[in-house]
């Protein structure tokens, strides 16, 4: 599904007669993208299907790529170091979808495919250092993530033979341990 | 800039008529301040602060992308 492109005019509000919560969602990511000068943007909505994109916790994914290479840079912006303001503006349109809509679902937020390559990342370093916690013996402590990327660690190597996780620390600091299998 | 927050404070607030931003320019600086209906306070900055921190960030774009840096403050 294509959320549609800017109007003449910078909006003011949120549409709140938006046809269902993707509608109303996606309408104020457009806004957004639209009020940030970034207007040569495409936005769709696909079904998660990955750990990392929320499968299994969040209805509908939605994808911002840039039309062409300019806005493809300009939105490397938006996703911010590591991340930090992709998910901010995800915060944003949930909370705000979550307080206009009764038992609204919870949506996803990708720019420029930026998850999916960290996910990919994640994974691999995740099977890498499975495989020398199984040959020493070692615990190894991952470096400092949010949930959801420790989420991927998790669910990544549940199914590793030889090895088990577990989450230590708290806040910013909580970090996954990889331990050899009792 | 003025347009994006007073956008998102729209968005968060149940008095969406009562939410007012002022710009204020100080060389490459803009200052712009937030005034919100004293029962919607609390949704706009959000638990832990993390709406407010979340505007700013988005507020952190806009700037660059002007070329300018942006304070926002929430009176």
């Amino acid at each position: 599904m294509r959320i549609p492109d800017a109007p003449d005019e910078l909006p003011t509000a949120p549409r709140l007669d938006a046809a269902d919560d993707l509608d109303l969602a996606g309408g104020m990511l457009r806004d957004i993208l639209n009020l940030l000068g970034l207007q040569g943007t495409e936005i769709t909505a696909r079904d998660p299907e990955t750990p990392g994109d929320g499968a299994g916790l969040i209805a509908q994914v939605f994808d911002v790529y840039g039309e062409d290479d300019v806005a493809s840079d300009e939105l490397g912006l938006l996703i911010g170091r590591r991340g930090e303001t992709l998910y901010h503006l995800q915060y944003l349109m949930n909370t705000i979808v979550g307080q206009r809509r009764e038992n609204a679902p919870v949506f996803g937020l990708d720019i420029e495919g930026y998850r999916r390559r960290r996910e990919q990342m994640l994974v691999d370093m995740a099977r890498e250092i499975a495989e020398e916690v199984r040959a020493s013996g070692d615990v190894i402590t991952l470096e400092p993530m949010p949930a959801h990327e420790r989420r991927i660690i998790h669910l990544t190597l549940e199914t590793e033979a030889g090895v088990r996780t577990e989450s230590v620390g708290s806040g910013e600091n909580r970090q996954v341990e990889i331990l050899p299998a009792e | 800039m003025r347009a994006l927050i007073e956008y998102l404070a729209r968005a968060l607030a149940e008095h969406p008529d009562d939410v007012v931003v002022e710009e204020e320019h100080d060389g490459d600086r803009i200052l712009l301040y937030l005034y919100v209906n004293d029962e919607d306070k609390g949704r706009v900055i959000g638990r832990d602060g993390r709406c407010a921190n979340a505007m700013r960030s988005l507020l952190h774009v806009a700037a660059v992308r002007a070329g300018v840096r942006a304070t926002l403050n929430i009176e």
